[in-house]
Order: C-alpha cells, then sequence, then structure tokens
C-alpha cells in the first residue's frame, strides 16, 4: 500500500510535492529570521565589516558557483524523471550530491583555515552568525545529499520518479539561501 | 439518394472521425486521467506526468479530486458518460442514420468547453528542453561574477546593488525557473511569500532596538563600548570594513 503523501491530491498538487513547499516555508522562517538578525546586526555594528574582511570572497564564490551548478543537475534530473528515464535521473542526482560534497569539502577545509586563525564561534557577534548561518546551511546540504543518495537509488530502478522533483526543489532552496549568504557573509566587508 | 444527402452523410462522416479523436482526448483528460490522478505519484509512467511542471500549469484544468468535482457537477450529480449522451442527445435532433461517433461527437459538443492543458500540446516541457536550463544557469553564472566584481570597484552603492540586488535576482530566477513557481499553483507561492512578510516583520519589530545603541530612555552601553572598541582594534590593525 502506497503511503498517503503519494496517493492523495486533494489540495490540486501531489501532498508529497505540498509537504516539502510546507517544509521549505517553515525554513524560510528559520533562515529568514537567522539572517534578518544578521542584517539589523550589521547594520548597528560597523565593527562586523571589519570583522567580514577575514572571510575569502573566492571561496564563497567557488562554493557559489558548485552549489548554482549542482542546481542545474538537479533541474535536469527531474527533466529526466519527467521523461522516465530514470538512470539517467539518478546520474544527474549523483552529479548534485557531488556537488554537494564538494561544497561541504570546501567549507571544512575554509574553516579549519579561519579557525586555525581564532575565529571562533565565540569571537565576536560576527563570527557567531557566521558559523551559525552557515553551518546550519551546511547541515542542510549534508541532509540533501542523503536524501538525494535515497532517492537515487530508487530513480536508478526506475522506482518513485516524483521524487526527484521533490527532493530537487529542497535543494534549489538550499541553494537560494546560499545566494543570500554569500553576499552577506563574504562580500559585505 | 441524392447528390445534396450524399455530401451530407460524408460531412458527417468527417465530423464523426474527427470527433472521435477529440473524444479520446476529453475521456483521456476527465475519466481517465481524474481515475489515475490519486496513483499518479505512485507509478513511474504516471510520475512523468505528475513530476513535470506542465503537470502543474496545467493542474487548474487537469483532474485533481478538488478539481474534478465541478466537472462532474456540469453532468449532474450521480449521472454517467452514458446519460450525458443520452441528455446530450436529446438536446440536438439526431439525424437519421446516427452512426455511434456522430452521436459521440454531439456528446462532446454538449459538454462545457475545457481547454486543452497545455503540456498535451507540447506546452513547458518542451518548450523548456534541457538547453534553456542550461541557459539560465548561464546567466546565473554571469550575475555572480558580477556580484563579485561589483564591489571591488569600492562604491558603496555598487556593492549595495551588484551584490543584494543581484542576490534577489538569482533567487527569483532559481525559484522560477529551477523550482518551477511560475507553473506551481498560485497558494504555493502566496504561501512561500507570507513566511517573507513574517521576516521582514520581525525585522521591522526588532530592528531598532538592535540597529540604535541608544533612545529616549535606554542605553545600550555593551553594545557603543564593543563597537567603540572594536573599530579602534581594527584601525590600530589596518582592517577597515565598507
Amino acid at each position: 500500500m502506497k503511503p498517503i503523501a503519494t496517493t492523495r491530491s486533494v489540495t490540486g498538487i501531489p501532498t508529497g510535492r505540498l509537504a516539502v513547499w510546507w517544509v521549505i516555508a517553515s525554513e524560510i522562517v528559520i533562515f529568514g529570521g537567522l539572517l534578518a538578525s544578521y542584517v539589523m546586526h550589521r547594520l548597528g555594528h560597523p565593527e562586523f565589516g571589519d570583522y567580514a574582511a577575514n572571510t575569502n570572497t573566492w571561496i564563497g564564490a567557488f562554493n557559489t558557483l558548485v552549489l548554482l551548478s549542482s542546481s542545474l543537475s538537479a533541474v535536469l534530473a527531474h527533466q529526466a524523471a519527467t521523461r522516465g528515464e530514470g538512470k539517467q535521473a539518478a546520474k544527474l542526482l549523483a552529479f548534485t550530491m557531488l556537488g554537494g560534497l564538494t561544497f561541504a569539502g570546501v567549507k571544512s577545509v575554509e574553516w579549519t583555515i579561519e579557525i586555525s586563525h581564532g575565529y571562533v564561534l565565540s569571537t565576536n557577534a560576527f563570527w557567531s552568525f557566521y558559523y551559525t548561518a552557515a553551518g546550519l546551511h551546511a547541515l542542510h546540504v549534508i541532509a540533501g545529499v542523503v536524501l538525494m543518495g535515497i532517492v537515487a537509488v530508487d530513480a536508478a530502478k526506475g522506482k518513485e520518479l516524483q521524487r526527484v522533483e521533490l527532493v530537487g526543489n529542497y535543494w534549489h532552496f538550499v541553494d537560494i539561501v546560499w545566494i543570500f549568504l554569500f553576499p552577506l557573509l563574504y562580500i559585505a566587508k | 439518394m441524392s447528390a445534396k444527402d450524399d455530401e451530407t452523410k460524408k460531412q458527417a462522416s468527417a465530423e464523426g472521425e474527427d470527433s472521435a479523436g477529440a473524444n479520446a482526448q476529453a475521456e483521456a483528460a476527465e475519466g481517465g486521467e481524474a481515475s489515475t490522478a490519486a496513483e499518479a505519484d505512485s507509478k513511474p509512467e504516471a510520475a512523468k506526468d505528475a513530476a513535470s511542471p506542465a503537470r502543474a500549469k496545467a493542474a487548474d484544468d487537469e483532474p485533481t479530486e478538488v478539481d474534478a468535482k465541478p466537472r462532474d457537477e456540469d453532468a449532474g450529480e450521480g449521472e454517467t458518460d452514458e446519460e450525458d449522451e443520452k441528455q446530450a442527445s436529446s438536446k440536438s435532433t439526431p439525424p437519421p442514420k446516427a452512426d455511434p461517433p456522430k452521436k459521440v461527437a454531439r456528446a462532446v459538443s454538449e459538454r462545457p468547453v475545457r481547454h486543452e492543458p497545455k503540456a498535451a500540446h507540447g506546452g513547458h516541457d518542451e518548450h523548456h528542453g534541457d538547453a534553456h536550463y542550461v541557459q539560465i544557469w548561464a546567466i546565473l553564472v554571469a550575475l555572480l561574477v558580477a556580484s563579485v566584481v561589483g564591489p571591488m570597484l569600492g562604491h558603496p552603492v555598487i556593492t549595495l546593488i551588484t551584490a543584494f540586488g543581484i542576490a534577489i535576482v538569482k533567487a527569483y530566477m532559481v525559484a522560477k525557473n529551477f523550482m518551477h513557481l511560475n507553473v506551481e499553483k498560485k497558494y504555493v507561492a502566496y504561501v512561500l511569500l507570507t513566511m517573507v512578510a513574517f521576516m521582514f516583520l520581525f525585522f521591522a519589530g526588532v530592528a531598532p532596538d538592535v540597529m540604535k545603541h541608544k533612545g529616549h530612555n535606554w542605553r545600550n552601553e555593551a553594545a557603543e563600548q564593543e563597537t567603540k572598541r572594536a573599530l579602534e582594534a581594527a584601525k590600530t590593525s589596518g582592517h577597515h570594513g565598507h
């Protein structure tokens, strides 16, 4: 018996997709609150600009490129799933996962450098925001990679192809969050 | 049989053939898909439609459980297609030698006009092939380059536009083209925008206390001292924020 998320569409869209939209809506409140807090502190504390000068813009830009590219492969996976090409969708999801892992890898190297320079969570308010926002985002990236792995395994067998779109939508949201985090943490110096 | 009668029969026959195809489409859109819409997500084949943005675009016309009801009501509660056809037949005068295709054709024509979903005619999916998404990605990368290069000019207004203005454009492009919000049910966008509104509400309520360090009857001495200390330390170390 199929779960209710895949057998009902009383709201006009499949319930599974609706659930993902609700997840994204709640994530907007979580990240939105965090980003709004950062912005008001950044505007009230000019010294944040000096602290932000210690972040590496090029690493941030590279990670943005990685996430944008992984979003492309996620949407192409969705297109492949739409055509019923499960194996192709799984392959493209694997590319997306690779992008997520690259992002997390680069992030860990970046953090190692920053921590070795003495910039830790408790250094000051800027670094608290930096590690909290980027860390929460990185957790979402890791969660997305795990979810995509599960979806890709099924997709390779031609099963549950509708989930490719669902995990893709989540991934695009993670991408959007980074699109805002990048200028806030790396460019506004 | 006169030549005129012969011509009329030919015309009627052609009409029947044309409408047979239309009927097949109508059946697929109405009865067929309505019954399978709930199962759409559970089958890989059906996922082609369910996962498709075009499917979402067509959702206003497509027979989900909600949407299917009004169409049933049009036919009358508890009525079947057969009864619908009978009703339609009784409204118009049947031709003397009515063959089945003609009857179906009239039945279809009597039904309320419903536009075919765009996907059925190569709508969103076919227009937005893989190349389209690559094109969007290329624009996003170009915007990323602009958002990195712009602030290097050192002008605050340019920084604001290139960094944050471009971020908004990029986010919009991802939401519209990759998440397919433009073809999703509108209430989804409203739900998401409501959450964004909550963020602004939070900002409006809290920001005055955080952005200012003193007011008429209060003073945040800790924040003042920290800002003063940090700026002096930055001057000493040579770091200057913009």
